[in-house]
């Protein structure tokens, strides 16, 4: 029975299947939000499904002079990662698996396919897809530490490293985001440029470098990475929601799925805004904005924070 | 640091038309730059030697589809002075009407080519949401949104009727109320800023040099317009204000071009307040007499010159066409070197650059 | 003394002249030069005119043989008119005082066959390197008739 329900978790909910479709209707909802702002109407909810099926239907080149066994694994090792950290991040107020150091755990897990992205454009002999290999890298650099810090903050005030015990601490509506908003507006950030979305894409600027790392890739293989990008931005804004936004505040049973429900919409609207507003960071830019302002500002909070906890 | 070849063109996202340019990187930084084109080369100098004068218009307006109406403009007067003949104040002015109406859809074009190579997408659908307002207006009067077919040698096919003339003094107000937004971007948008300012600097000396034109070079101080400096059609009794800026970068292009958007709008209003009374077109006489004649306008992109010889016969002897692109062009080998990899698309696409023109 | 006349004194003292200054339709005079005097006067005017604007090059053929316009605008429109009698006259390039005319003269020599000299390889511009041949638009051109 146990074995049963834990198969049942990790497969099915809130584990892998449940993953691929929330991170579809998200990637659609994302979408969707950026064109209605922009003035247009936006794609079928459809879409994202739509395309998956399109890519695995299409050819699967052998890019010549690629190692076809490293290209091959390298999505699916991302997309494995992430689907693990997807695990360790509740979704409501219930995570699959919860430890202590569990924080850690998923955030090593989440950079896992950041580096497969690297090598993915490494292991290609294309100009665009070295340049936005070595994009990848430098953004991977610069945006993890201030996510980490960021996420530090809270993790110090609490005094532990579980995520769980994290929303038990914002239990009543104290959610951490009204008391270290720097740290959340940093960790954010960091999650942006982990997510290489706009003002951070500069890895897969279409103007510059093609698709970036991903340039030669087509069929099922791209399929695979689509996947992981939108599974990355599902447990990155969960991630966001259970250590800054108070997870499923757990007043009735279901007025904390309401309550999540709403916290997700509100954040992926808040990323759908930040994509709309701004252009895009030149390459140094990122480094620059990363180094002197987030890392600072992420320093800035946690020693506020530990301060103030003293 | 090895150096290797970034090789942008034919086909690239960031191109609207195909070229080659072959980028020496060193890291992140260019250090050589060699421009071809040639890839949208259709013969149509040498085409135009096939048709009749009458034919060749419907090729002329063909050579490129954002300034159509330039060129037929220029083929059109080139024709008439070698006819010696004079269009009608009304079609002067119903010409002008077209050329600011193009001038307007141009820049919003370029400005939403520039904001989605800097990664701005928003600003390429709001630009581009307002540019239909201009087409539509080219659309209920010639019946194309392009290649218009408004000039006949001699004058105007298309009139803009009292009905007409209300539906476009709308459009009009809609695309200036929005213009604001782009007021806003240029001078207040930071993230723009940080794109633009101080990005691709082509000095003056440069601009004299290549002999760049347009409002590339008004946005590093040259002060050539041909609307102002050799007044035609009905520009020698409209007067439109030239935005001239100095600094040179990609920020100044679109500091200019919002600017001559605005302009462009209210002549386009005064066009249609005291738009002059008379015939469309002038009778032409069938046969264009020996000589040659060459005439220069404003197009969008700068200075559009044609030469045409006649030779007594049905189809010119020679017509030469000069875009201005082209100088642009060659100013831009020089531009690209000491750039980062990063504004080689702000550059390339800030740089307006028009292949079908310059290929012919 | 009006513009133009200054510049028609300027391109006398260069002993260029063939004929007198024409007019042409659209307003532009035209000046015929022998091309050996083609740079002496194009340098004559630059330093009189810094702001000269090479607007074009138009290269045809005719009887006389071919023909090169040079468009220039100082505020005016002058055109200089130089004939190459045959294919084996080379023309001198201004690339060096105007570097505005190194694709015009590539075009040029592309299209029609005229040779510039005293400037590096003449490259084709806009027609593909394997096209060979005779030049598309001369008097003895190559390609449909």
């Amino acid at each position: 029975m146990h074995v049963l329900q834990a198969l049942g978790e990790m497969l099915i909910f809130p584990g892998a299947l449940y993953g691929l479709i929330i991170s579809m209707l998200l990637a659609w909802l994302d979408r969707k939000l950026v064109a209605v702002m922009q003035g247009r109407v936006g794609p079928p909810i459809y879409q994202p499904l739509a395309d998956t099926i399109k890519l695995f239907a299409k050819e699967d080149l052998d890019t010549e002079g690629v190692n076809p066994t490293l290209a091959g694994l390298l999505p699916v090792v991302a997309l494995a990662c992430t689907m693990t950290a997807a695990l360790l991040v509740p979704v409501g107020n219930h995570a699959v698996i919860s430890f202590q150091g569990d924080l850690v755990i998923a955030l090593f897990l989440l950079s896992l396919p950041t580096l497969a992205l690297f090598m993915a454009g490494w292991i290609v002999p294309s100009v665009y897809n070295v340049v936005g290999g070595n994009r990848t890298l430098l953004q991977y650099f610069a945006y993890e530490v201030p996510l980490l810090l960021g996420l530090a903050a809270p993790a110090a005030f609490s005094q532990s490293w579980r995520i769980t015990d994290l929303m038990a601490r914002q239990a009543g509506y104290r959610w951490f985001v009204l008391g270290m908003p720097l740290g959340f507006l940093v960790s954010s950030m960091g999650l942006i440029g982990k997510l290489e979305r706009v003002p951070l894409d500069a890895p897969h600027a279409k103007a510059e470098v093609g698709a970036g790392p991903l340039t030669e890739y087509s069929g099922r293989k791209l399929a695979f990475w689509r996947l992981t990008s939108w599974l990355q931005t599902v447990v990155g804004i969960n991630l966001m929601i259970a250590v800054y936004l108070g997870g499923a505040d757990r007043m009735w049973r279901y007025w904390g799925l309401g309550t999540y429900l709403l916290k997700m919409l509100a954040y992926l609207g808040g990323l759908a805004l930040v994509q709309v507003l701004y252009a895009r960071y030149r390459v140094d830019q990122v480094s620059r904005i990363s180094w002197r302002v987030l890392v600072p500002l992420g320093l800035l909070q946690l020693l506020v924070t530990v301060w103030l906890g003293a | 640091m090895s150096q290797i070849t970034l090789p942008i063109g034919p086909q690239h996202p960031l191109l609207k038309e195909p070229m080659a340019l072959r980028l020496g990187v060193e890291g992140e930084r260019v250090v050589s730059a060699e421009v071809e084109i040639g890839y949208v080369h259709r013969g149509i100098e040498r085409l135009m030697q096939e048709r009749t004068y009458l034919q060749n218009m419907v090729v002329v307006e063909r050579i490129c589809g954002i300034c159509s109406h330039a060129h037929a403009t220029a083929y059109c007067q080139a024709v008439e002075a070698l006819l010696g003949v004079a269009v009608p104040a009304r079609a002067a002015a119903i010409r002008v009407l077209f050329c600011e109406l193009e001038r307007i859809h141009s820049h919003l074009l370029w400005l939403g080519v520039l904001a989605e190579a800097i990664g701005f997408t928003t600003i390429f659908m709001y630009a581009w949401r307002e540019r239909e307002h201009a087409l539509d207006a080219m659309e209920s009067i010639s019946g194309g949104r392009i290649a218009h077919g408004a000039n006949l040698i001699g004058g105007v096919r298309a009139d803009l009727t009292p009905d007409l003339a209300i539906a476009l003094g709308s459009a009009l107000r809609t695309i200036e109320e929005r213009l604001g937004l782009f007021d806003d971007l240029v001078e207040r948008d930071r993230s723009f800023h940080r794109r633009t300012q101080g990005i691709g600097l082509m000095t003056l000396d440069l601009v004299r040099a290549q002999g760049v034109v347009g409002p590339m070079a008004r946005a590093s101080g040259a002060s050539y317009d041909v609307r102002v400096d050799a007044p035609y059609a009905a520009y020698s009794w409209l007067r439109p204000p030239v935005p001239i800026t100095e600094e040179g970068d990609v920020w100044a292009r679109a500091w200019v071009r919002v600017r001559e958007i605005r302009h462009s709008l209210a002549i386009c209003r005064q066009l249609i307040v005291s738009l002059p009374e008379g015939p469309l077109a002038e009778r032409v006489p069938h046969r264009v007499p020996a000589g040659e004649a060459v005439i220069r306008i404003e197009a969008p992109r700068g200075e559009l010159l044609y030469y045409i010889q006649s030779d007594n016969s049905d189809s010119p002897a020679r017509v030469k066409v000069r875009t201005p692109t082209l100088p642009t062009l060659m100013a831009l080998k020089q531009v690209l070197p000491g750039l980062q990899t990063g504004d080689i698309a702000t550059v390339v696409a800030g740089a307006d650059l028009c292949m079908a023109c310059a290929d012919r | 003394m009006s513009p133009i006349d200054q510049v028609l004194e300027l391109l006398r003292g260069q002993g260029a002249f063939h004929e007198p200054f024409e007019q042409i339709a659209g307003g532009d005079c035209v000046v015929s030069l022998e091309p050996s005097r083609l740079l002496p006067a194009i340098r004559r005017m630059l330093e009189a005119y810094p702001e000269l604007h090479l607007s074009a090059m138009t290269a045809r053929h005719d009887a006389s043989g071919l023909v090169v316009l040079y468009h220039l605008w100082l505020g005016w429109g002058l055109s200089l008119r130089v004939v190459v009698p045959n294919e084996t006259v080379e023309l001198p390039s201004l690339l060096d005082d105007m570097p505005a005319a190194d694709w015009y003269e590539r075009e040029a020599y592309e299209l029609y066959g005229i040779r510039f000299s005293g400037r590096q390889e003449l490259s084709p511009l806009l027609t593909s390197q394997s096209l060979g041949g005779r030049p598309p638009m001369g008097p003895n051109r190559g390609g449909g008739g």
